[in-house]
């Protein structure tokens, strides 16, 4: 068996010396055969004559001889790649439209491909049988009408509340296999502007153990660390220890600052490792101190607003429906047992889920939602790409046609054929692959810091996945993209005659065409679906916030840690350093930073009504006289605070029209009372009513009501006080472009307020720019895939277009002859080209009318993804772009020359 | 592995079998070990060139003969096959195959009365 391989190898390489040799075997063969007959008294001409009969076809023998050898298979097969490579070198327009189209359709799936694989199929790194490990949901109504009766739509949670989380931890079905964490948030490592911000996850005890992850230096979270009187520890990500220290013994001991709790380092954790969720985390912290330290002791109760989510690994024996049954037990009874948990629906149930958040049973947020529409997106362009590349094949196939007529009378087969195409496109593939990884790599950077900026690997180089991915696209496509040629090569076969090339003109024609309308279908879906993102994007883009939100910044001295009051000489001190900015207009104060934060307390008491008629606030915001000047909030009737709005004189309010027409609808608000306090019965005056702005959503029913008091008239030791001390903001209105103030601004609070963090200071616009990010997005990915697709659309219209004027040159020049106008001729073939867009069109609308559905919850105010509109453009400019891509080869048409096609013949 | 010529006249695997078996009278070149047989079998069996020399490669191929170049009686550079160990082997199975094959074919012509 070895000698047989050692024989076959080495044929193969000593493979001309063979040959010589076999060559004069044969020869000697001839030389004796002739003597022999030489010797039985034969003249020397006719021996040899006679010789070469007896012989027979020596190239026949030659053939036969060597394929003995063994090596005939692979020499074929080097044979064929060296022609794809020779057919490549010849064709060079060609193999940069395929090469091309193929390695933006792969090279762009390739990633997404990951992306989405990663979110729905894969578990996270590093988790020790993440099938076991499920994340626990909790399933509830909403009370919507207040009044204690659990009649709303059911929502599940992946989190809950303290009480809730120790029912199940203790539940004793449940002993050991419950473990809870925070979602990683952002949290500034240390004070001041220059403090890093830290993806940070707090964890209870047992959570990393559960989760089965081993570090690679020190050791993990325990139970005995997640106590208030342990020395607060923590462990961090190998990713950050590498970004931070030079070696892990090195972060060993480092010491991290959260909410000036200094914890120390004890261990770091195994590369790729981020806990149940995809998003990166730096760092991990014991639940207790980490919590206490920002929420003080009030997080163990009802209603603190601290969540946690819970996960569990299931004991031997124990089912997922027992397991659930008992969680779904103890929550119920923590519910009930306690006086504040009894605002919450008392028949919630536990559902126990994958470890992966996307696998719901809560439907995915829209930030994934959208990431699978760009999935969806990409394919198509991959299924164009391959269409694209299927039929460019097919034209040179046709093109082809004498060339394989003669590969055919040479004596190839049906097989033979087939598999040069096959190679053919392989080959084209693997080139194609090879630039396709460059693009992933690129365009997998691009779209992951796009659509999930926030994940773990988001500025990763390629991966595994990413690169088999690409693998197995490349030879998807490249076999699938040469069944149509293959099939029309192996029927030219039986047509083709060599004397007759345009006897089979027709064949493939139907299939050329199908593809093309196939593309043009497949453009005209994602055209529309540009159109109906734009639409949305525009929706959005033209709401109006309320706010002047251009030029204006807001520096939100919130959300760091002090103790004591906030001085107010410092205030007013970076108010004025502010205001001497020449490109500064005015600062004014207030305690809502405008599209940000809100607060509510409970809400002032009207004559003649029980309650307040909102669902949610009313929501209170205190503000200097100037605030709604500054703000760009207009008022409408009566008048705004001012300068003797003080604390000794008349108590004032302003309110905003949410807050006037559900109060008092119909009438006026000006000149009504407002009561604070259970007894009161001091008039606050509202003197004034202010448009409403929009602080959360962009929908005219995400404005909430809200009522504002002048910040020089709030009493001490109130709410109020404590708003105006911890939540107060400054907005500055700016001249031209206000990024030019943001530098000095944070100059400023570097003097004045160092331990603020510096991500506090915020433009307007930039806010409103991520809030209306899915459309942005959406349109500049919907956009790109199509102006793509429509590009590749566009060469194969071309293509095919011009392949059947080439080859009906001669026709065109007998119409010519014969008094055909070449206006005619022309209107003629862009007619083609604009009938097949035509096709396109339709089965386009249908396909889009029927991927609609995606899209739908994606858009802006419930918009409509059949939009009439949208559809027409998208119609429209396909059909403009057909008629552009036929114009060339229509021209060449109408030029015909009757005399020159002749020649040709 | 052997294509089907349709010059070869031969029950398929006989070639090898009477080359091998040429063979075991000494080295040969590819003209002689096509006379020998035509010649041996009285002019039964003519070797086509087309199956000869695709066999004796292809037994070389497996290792049942070794070649070498040597100069011919007439004084003329020709390759020479022998006959190797693993051949002398091979000779023994495919003789005693042929001959049960032999004697099976004498017994359907002649059934026993």
């Amino acid at each position: 068996m070895l000698r047989l391989l050692y024989n076959r190898l080495r044929s193969i390489w000593s493979r001309r010396r063979r040959d010589a040799e076999l060559d004069e075997e044969l020869r000697f063969h001839l030389a004796a055969e002739t003597e022999e007959g030489i010797d039985a008294g034969l003249a020397p001409e006719q021996a040899r004559a006679e010789a070469q009969r007896d012989f027979g076809n020596v190239l026949l023998t030659r053939e036969l001889t060597r394929e003995a050898w063994g090596w005939a298979p692979v020499e074929r097969f080097l044979k064929d790649i060296g022609s794809a490579f020779r057919m490549m070198r010849r064709n060079t327009g060609y193999t940069c439209a395929v090469v091309l189209t193929m390695a933006l359709g792969i090279g762009l799936n390739a990633p997404m491909f990951e992306m989405l694989s990663r979110l729905f199929l894969q578990a996270p790194p590093r988790i020790e049988d993440p099938k076991g490990v499920h994340r626990v949901w909790l399933s509830e109504r909403d009370d919507s009408d207040d009044r204690g009766v659990f009649t709303g739509p059911e929502t599940a949670w992946d989190r809950m509340q303290w009480p809730e989380f120790s029912a199940l931890a203790d539940n004793n079905a449940l002993t050991g296999a419950v473990a809870g964490y925070t979602p990683p948030r952002f949290m500034p490592n240390g004070r001041g502007q220059n403090a890093e911000n830290l993806s940070v996850s707090w964890v209870t005890g047992e959570f990393l153990d559960l989760l089965g992850v081993e570090p690679t230096m020190g050791r993990l979270i325990g139970p005995e660390d997640d106590d208030a009187a342990a020395v607060p520890v923590a462990v961090v990500s190998d990713g950050y220890q590498r970004e931070r220290f030079a070696s892990p013994q090195e972060a060993l001991g480092a010491t991290l600052e959260f909410d000036d709790v200094t914890y120390v380092v004890v261990g770091v954790l195994p590369p790729g490792f981020s806990g149940p969720d995809p998003d990166r985390t730096d760092v991990w912290l014991p639940l207790e101190p980490a919590v206490t330290a920002v929420r003080g002791d009030r997080w163990r109760n009802f209603g603190s607003g601290f969540y946690l989510t819970p996960l569990a690994r299931l004991p031997r024996g124990l089912t997922l429906q027992a397991a659930g049954a008992a969680a779904t037990a103890a929550v119920r009874a923590a519910r009930a047992d306690s006086p504040s948990g009894g605002s919450q629906d008392p028949e919630a149930t536990v559902v126990l889920g994958s470890i992966l958040r996307t696998r719901g049973p809560a439907s995915p947020p829209g930030e994934i939602r959208l990431a699978l529409v760009v999935g969806g997106v990409t394919l198509l362009v991959l299924l164009i790409a391959t269409v694209n590349m299927s039929n460019l094949l097919l034209v040179r196939v046709a093109a082809r046609r004498r060339e394989l007529a003669v590969r055919y009378a040479l004596g190839a087969g049906r097989w033979g054929v087939g598999r040069l195409l096959a190679i053919e496109s392989l080959v084209l593939a693997a080139v194609s692959g090879a630039v396709a990884l460059a693009v992933a790599a690129v365009a997998g950077r691009i779209l992951r810091l796009t659509l999930l900026p926030g994940h773990q690997g988001a500025v990763d180089a390629l991966n595994v996945t990413a690169v088999g991915f690409t693998g197995i696209a490349v030879l998807a496509v490249g076999l699938g993209a040469t069944v149509a040629p293959a099939v029309y090569a192996a029927k030219s076969r039986r047509v083709e005659r060599l004397d007759s090339s345009r006897g089979a003109r027709a064949l493939g024609t139907p299939v050329r065409t199908g593809l093309i309308v196939m593309q043009a279908a497949l453009s005209l879906v994602l055209l529309s679906g540009t159109a109906v993102f734009y639409r949305s994007f525009e929706a959005a883009r033209q709401v109006d916030v309320g706010y002047a939100k251009e030029n204006l910044i807001t520096v939100d001295l919130a959300g760091f840690r002090r103790t004591g009051p906030l001085d107010e000489t410092t205030i007013n001190a970076l108010g004025a350093r502010l205001r001497s900015l020449p490109e500064v207009v005015d600062v004014a104060q207030g305690t809502n930073s405008p599209m940000w934060g809100q607060a509510a307390m409970p809400g002032p008491r009207v004559e003649g009504l029980d309650r307040l008629p909102f669902n949610e606030g009313p929501y209170v915001s205190l503000a200097t006289p100037n605030f709604f000047r500054v703000a760009g909030l207009a008022i409408l009737e009566g008048r705004g605070f001012s300068e003797w709005d003080r604390a000794e004189t008349q108590r004032v309010a302003v309110v905003d029209t949410t807050f006037a027409r559900g109060v008092w609808p119909g009438r006026s608000a000006v000149g009504r009372c407002l009561f604070f306090g259970d007894a009161s019965t001091d008039c606050t005056t509202v003197v004034g009513v202010v448009e409403s702005a929009l602080d959360r959503g962009l929908l005219d029913a995400d404005q909430a009501a809200v009522y504002y008091l002048p910040i020089p008239q709030v009493s001490p030791n109130t709410i109020q006080a404590s708003f105006v001390n911890n939540m107060r903001t400054l907005i500055v209105r700016t001249r031209g472009n206000p990024g030019r103030v943001v530098q000095p601004t944070l100059l400023a609070l570097a003097d004045l307020f160092p331990d603020l963090p510096r991500d506090n200071v915020r433009s307007l616009e930039t806010v409103f720019a991520s809030r209306i990010r899915t459309w942005t997005i959406g349109t500049g990915l919907f956009g790109a895939a199509a102006l793509l697709a429509v590009l590749l659309a566009a060469i194969g219209l071309y293509a095919v277009i011009a392949f059947g004027v080439r080859q009906r040159e001669l026709e065109f020049g007998i119409r010519r002859a014969l008094g055909a106008r070449a206006s005619r001729l022309l209107r003629m073939v862009l007619a083609r080209g604009f009938w097949l867009a035509a096709g396109g069109v339709v089965g386009g609308a249908l396909a889009a009318l029927w991927a609609g559905r995606f899209v739908e919850p994606l858009l802006f105010d419930g918009r409509t993804p059949r939009d009439p509109l949208a559809f027409t453009v998208a119609a429209l400019v396909l059909l403009a772009i057909a008629v552009m891509a036929s114009y060339l080869p229509a021209r060449r048409a109408a030029r015909a020359d009757p005399r020159r096609a002749l020649e040709a013949e | 592995m052997t294509p089907a010529s349709p010059r070869n006249q031969l029950l398929y695997g006989t070639l090898d079998l009477l080359i091998l078996r040429t063979l075991v009278y000494g080295p040969a070149h590819g003209h002689a070990i096509a006379g020998h047989i035509q010649r041996v079998s009285e002019d039964a069996l003519r070797i086509e060139t087309g199956s000869l020399y695709p066999a004796l490669h292809r037994l070389e191929a497996r290792g049942w003969i070794a070649a070498e170049w040597k100069t011919s009686d007439k004084g003329k550079r020709a390759r020479y096959y022998r006959l190797t160990r693993t051949g002398r082997r091979q000779l023994v199975v495919e003789q005693s195959r042929w001959q049960q094959l032999s004697v099976a074919v004498t017994r359907v012509l002649q059934p026993a009365e």
